[in-house]
Parts: structure tokens; C-alpha cells; sequence
């Protein structure tokens, strides 16, 4: 059976007549990358601050590792890695000093502490800048260093708040990687961001929140499969239109083809490749769709992501 | 786990405050001029009679001001650095996080204590020696420090943890309590003029302002209700941290 790393139950929020969360309900399968995925104000932030021990909700239950938060406390904490939204380190200070302060901090013994800051810092790609102000440093190197520090003490569970926001591709191709390798290695990942894209690259299972509310919840493939239309993507030559299909709905433009969203792709598809055969026309590309998350958000709310 | 980490948060807190601040050249700039202004004019107008080296001690009553100053600072420091988050999140009670930063300011406090009451009592050795007053007069500038330092000792715990809790209280949903703090600052830091005023009254007492002879023994009882005070303070601080923190 899967143990589950963290279980909330309930939770609500308010601030003054805000309410922030309203009984948001879900666990996070131990080893898993898990999504909180939803718009700015959704209720992102303030459901990893419970998680963090950062904030108290107003109700419900949070349990990580089997134990309620509120009584277990630091217990919790020890196996807990913190990547807060806002970048969390002490400017004039190196990268190395930085991390022998936070691993000083989360109780590192300083015999181990000097060879876990190299492999820390190796796994984030930093390793040549050790010795270097953090003040030198872009905000995705800042962002690596912040990462670095929450891995020091080999937590079993990371919270990331929204850890690309505002940083250079390269950073962000490698805090992948880095998600991907801590995956591997059994460490449970609590991932929240509001980039779509980040959670069907990385994710196992996800909850969309918005407005402070699950609106949808479950495997990654399970979610598109449920709240995703499924379509039919063909490209012609030199952009040309599609030929339309009786019964079936306009096609969308996107990018230079065209999108037709069906309930039964494979007629569709195969009912456009016929009709491009009888009219000559060059297909560049034909293919089923999987929908996406963007499809799936759309769906649910009206809105786009980040058009809230 | 965790075995010398309180020490650790400690040191980490003096380094931020003590070592930082005494690397700052301007500092030292200052505490020069002020030797130098000190000393000069305790060689040229200095004597029991004329400028008293006692007279310095007119200076102690910004400190507890200062002791207010340095407690809020050691506290806002993670907020204006941005480090609230990561701070709050340590695998520590908020009482143990806080407890840190109210030692660390403690000891800073103690450290500036120590260095001013040495320097004064240099500067009145010189003063008196130079003056051929010979070193009798030094016993009575060393009581009366004892007694401002006591003041101090006494104040203290109570300014410090009146700091701690008015950054706290700042930052929570209780914010509209700020000024009944700010009056308690006005009220307590002023410590000096109320000690003075009362001893005026007494036989003892000194119309300069100055406090001198013995005080009575009543006002050193009042300092232990003044840190069961702090202590309250403190303990309200935390409360607020863990209750009614606006992160």
C-alpha cells in the first residue's frame, strides 16, 4: 500500500473576510513530485506556508510523515527542506558561508558539514562558486543557493513555493534536473507553482487550486484524461485551411495548423486524412493531442491561468 | 539532533549584530572624536569642582533607548532581508528563535555596558590624577556608576523585550497595539529622569540631575517586578509570533 508523505484534510484560511482556502483536501504519495498548481491569490502560498509551520490554519488537519503537524512540530521540521518563494540568503556572505550557516542551523555536525556543502553545492551546479559574495550571483544562481540550503540536512520531504519564478533558463533547466535526481532518490517533492508547462514536465499527481478551492485533483494523466478534450492537430502546407468535416465543429488556428476538438479523435483523424487525400493537399503534420493542463484550467474555470 | 544549535543561532545573531557593526569604520571614527572631546576637555576644565568626569554619565540615559533600538534591530533585520521565512521555518520552538535573538541583543547590551563604564572610569582616573585631586574621588565615581549601572541591569530586560515584542506586534494582526508600546518606550526609557526625580526628593539626593549618594532601597526592589515585566513581554512576543503573525 503507498504511505502518503503529507495528508490535509479540511484546511481553511481566512484573512479578515479573505478566505484564502476553503476545506482544501489532499495527499501526497511518499517519493512523488507532487503539483499545487492555480493562478496568483489561488491559495498557493498560503497552503505551503501551513505546510511549513510558517502559518496556522484556521481549520483542519495537516499530518506529514504520520504525525499532525501542530503536535509534532519540530520533529517535522528535521525532515523538512523549506524553499520559500522569496530569495532567503545573507548577501555579503559567500555561498559556502551561507550553507555552513543554514546547515549549522538544521543541526549538520560540523565533522560532515564542510563535504555535504560540496556535494550541495555540486548537485546545484555551483560547486566553482563556493567562495563567491552571493551578491555576484544572478537570481537563478541566488535561487540554487536556496536550494542548496534546504538539501543540507537530506530532508525527505522538499516544499518549493513557486522556485522559477523570475530566473534564467539555464537555472531552470537545471532545478529540473535536480527535482528529478532528488525523485529518484525516494525524496518526497511538494512543487507549487502557477507555470502549467512545469507541472506536466515534472509531476506525478497534482491539485489545481483556485479561488482558494480544489477544483480538480489526481494523477497527472488521470486529471487530463478527465477534465481534458481530447483533439486533433493537421498542419497543411504553405498554412492552408483544413477541409471541414461534416458534423464536426470549426477547427481552431494554432501556431500555423489547425485544432479540432472531438470526442473520438481517431474518426477525426482519420476522416482528415482522407478528405486531404481526395483534395491533393501536402499534410506536414497530422496527429492526435493530448489536452493540456492550459485545456484542462480553460475547462474548468473559463479563464486561462495567467489571465487571473 | 540539534545538539549546540541554540549556540549556534546565538553566534549567528552576533555576528549579524556585533561583528557587522564593528567593522564599520564611521564607528570607530565617531567613538575617536568623542574620546578625544572627552579627554580635552576633562585636561583643560576637568577637576571634582569644574567639569566632573561624573558629568559623563548624562549620557547613560539614551541607553536605554539604544537597548530598545538594538533589540528591534536584531529582530527586523529578517524582514528586511527577506529571511523571515526561512528564519520561522527552523527546526525551532518560535520561544527558541526568539530567546536567540533576546540573548545575542543581552549580550551586546552588556559588552556596550562594560566598555562605556570602563572608559568613563578611565577618563575620571586621568582627570582626578592630572588635577592632583589624587585617586579618593575615583571610589566615589565608581559608586555612582555602579548605581547607573544597576539602573541599567534593572531596564534593560525590559527594553529589550519591549523591542522584540513592538517588531513582532508590528508585523501581526495586533498592529494597533503600536502605540501603547511606543508610550511604554517613552515612559520606561526615561527611566533615568524618574529615578532622579524621585531621589531629589529624598535627603540623598542630588538637584543636578545626577543621581548620586545611595538610592533608596526601594528602587532596587522594583527591578525584579520589572523583569517578571520583560519576562511577560517576552512571553506575549512569542505568543504573538505564533498566533497573529501577518507572513
Amino acid at each position: 500500500m503507498t504511505k502518503n508523505t503529507i495528508e490535509v484534510n479540511q484546511l481553511a484560511k481566512s484573512y479578515g473576510s479573505k478566505q484564502a482556502l476553503n476545506n482544501i483536501s489532499f495527499k501526497v504519495r511518499e517519493g512523488s513530485c507532487f503539483g499545487l498548481l492555480g493562478p496568483n491569490g489561488a491559495g498557493k502560498s498560503t497552503t505551503m506556508k501551513i505546510l511549513s509551520g510558517l502559518l496556522d490554519a484556521d481549520t483542519g488537519t495537516v499530518s506529514m510523515f504520520g504525525q499532525g503537524i501542530r503536535k509534532a512540530g519540530n520533529a517535522v521540521k528535521d525532515r523538512l527542506g523549506y524553499v520559500p518563494q522569496s530569495i532567503t540568503l545573507y548577501e555579503k556572505l559567500s555561498a559556502y558561508d551561507n550553507l555552513q550557516f543554514f546547515g549549522e542551523m538544521y543541526g549538520v555536525q560540523s565533522a560532515s558539514l564542510k563535504r555535504r556543502i560540496g556535494e550541495v553545492l555540486e548537485q546545484v551546479g555551483l560547486a566553482d562558486r563556493a567562495k563567491d559574495a552571493i551578491t555576484t550571483f544572478s537570481g537563478g544562481m541566488k535561487r540554487r543557493v536556496n536550494i542548496a540550503a534546504a538539501l543540507l540536512h537530506r530532508p525527505k520531504l522538499i516544499i518549493m513555493d513557486e522556485p522559477t519564478v523570475g530566473i534564467d533558463p539555464q537555472s531552470r533547466n537545471h532545478i529540473f534536473e535536480m527535482i528529478r535526481t532528488l525523485k529518484n532518490d525516494g525524496v518526497t517533492i511538494l512543487y507549487s507553482t502557477h507555470y502549467m508547462e512545469e507541472v506536466e514536465a515534472l509531476c506525478d499527481d497534482l491539485t489545481i487550486i483556485d479561488h482558494g478551492q480544489v477544483i480538480a485533483q489526481g494523477e497527472l494523466i488521470e486529471v487530463l484524461d478527465r477534465f481534458g478534450t481530447q483533439a486533433v492537430y493537421l498542419e497543411l502546407q504553405d498554412g492552408q485551411r483544413p477541409p471541414s468535416l461534416p458534423g464536426s465543429g470549426a477547427p481552431a488556428q494554432k501556431g500555423r495548423g489547425w485544432l479540432l476538438e472531438t470526442t473520438n479523435p481517431l474518426s477525426i483523424l482519420s476522416q482528415w486524412a482522407q478528405a486531404c487525400q481526395s483534395a491533393s493537399l501536402q499534410v506536414k503534420q497530422l496527429e492526435i493531442v493530448r489536452p493540456t493542463l492550459e485545456a484542462v484550467f480553460l475547462s474548468l474555470t473559463g479563464t486561462t491561468l495567467r489571465d487571473n | 539532533m540539534h545538539h549546540g544549535s541554540f549556540r549556534y543561532l546565538i553566534k549567528h545573531e552576533l555576528a549579524m549584530g556585533i561583528s557587522r557593526f564593528y567593522k564599520k569604520i564611521w564607528i570607530w571614527v565617531y567613538v575617536a572624536i568623542i574620546l578625544i572631546l572627552a579627554g580635552t576637555a576633562l585636561t583643560i576644565w576637568g577637576g571634582n569642582d569644574k567639569f566632573n568626569p561624573t558629568y559623563i554619565l548624562f549620557s547613560t540615559y539614551m541607553f536605554p533607548f539604544l537597548v530598545f533600538g538594538i533589540s528591534v534591530k536584531t529582530l527586523k533585520r529578517e524582514w528586511e532581508k527577506g529571511t523571515y521565512g526561512w528564519w520561522l521555518t527552523l527546526p525551532y520552538s518560535r520561544f527558541r528563535l526568539l530567546a536567540a535573538k533576546a540573548v545575542s541583543a543581552l549580550i551586546q547590551v552588556i559588552a556596550g555596558y562594560s566598555l562605556f563604564f570602563i572608559t568613563v572610569l578611565l577618563l575620571g582616573i586621568y582627570s582626578f590624577i592630572i588635577h592632583g585631586e589624587g585617586l579618593s574621588p575615583i571610589r566615589e565615581l565608581f559608586a555612582t556608576e555602579l548605581q547607573y549601572a544597576g539602573i541599567l541591569i534593572g531596564v534593560s530586560p525590559f527594553m529589550l523585550a519591549l523591542g522584540l515584542l513592538a517588531t513582532v506586534v508590528r508585523r501581526s494582526v495586533m498592529k494597533p497595539l503600536t502605540p501603547m508600546i511606543w508610550i511604554a518606550f517613552g515612559l520606561f526609557g526615561n527611566i533615568f529622569s524618574w529615578v532622579s526625580s524621585f531621589n531629589s526628593l529624598s535627603e540623598s539626593g542630588n538637584s543636578n540631575g545626577l543621581i548620586s549618594g545611595s538610592l533608596p532601597d526601594w528602587i532596587w526592589l522594583c527591578i525584579i517586578p520589572v523583569w517578571m515585566i520583560a519576562a511577560l513581554l517576552f512571553a506575549a512576543t512569542v505568543h504573538v509570533c505564533n498566533k497573529y503573525l501577518q507572513v
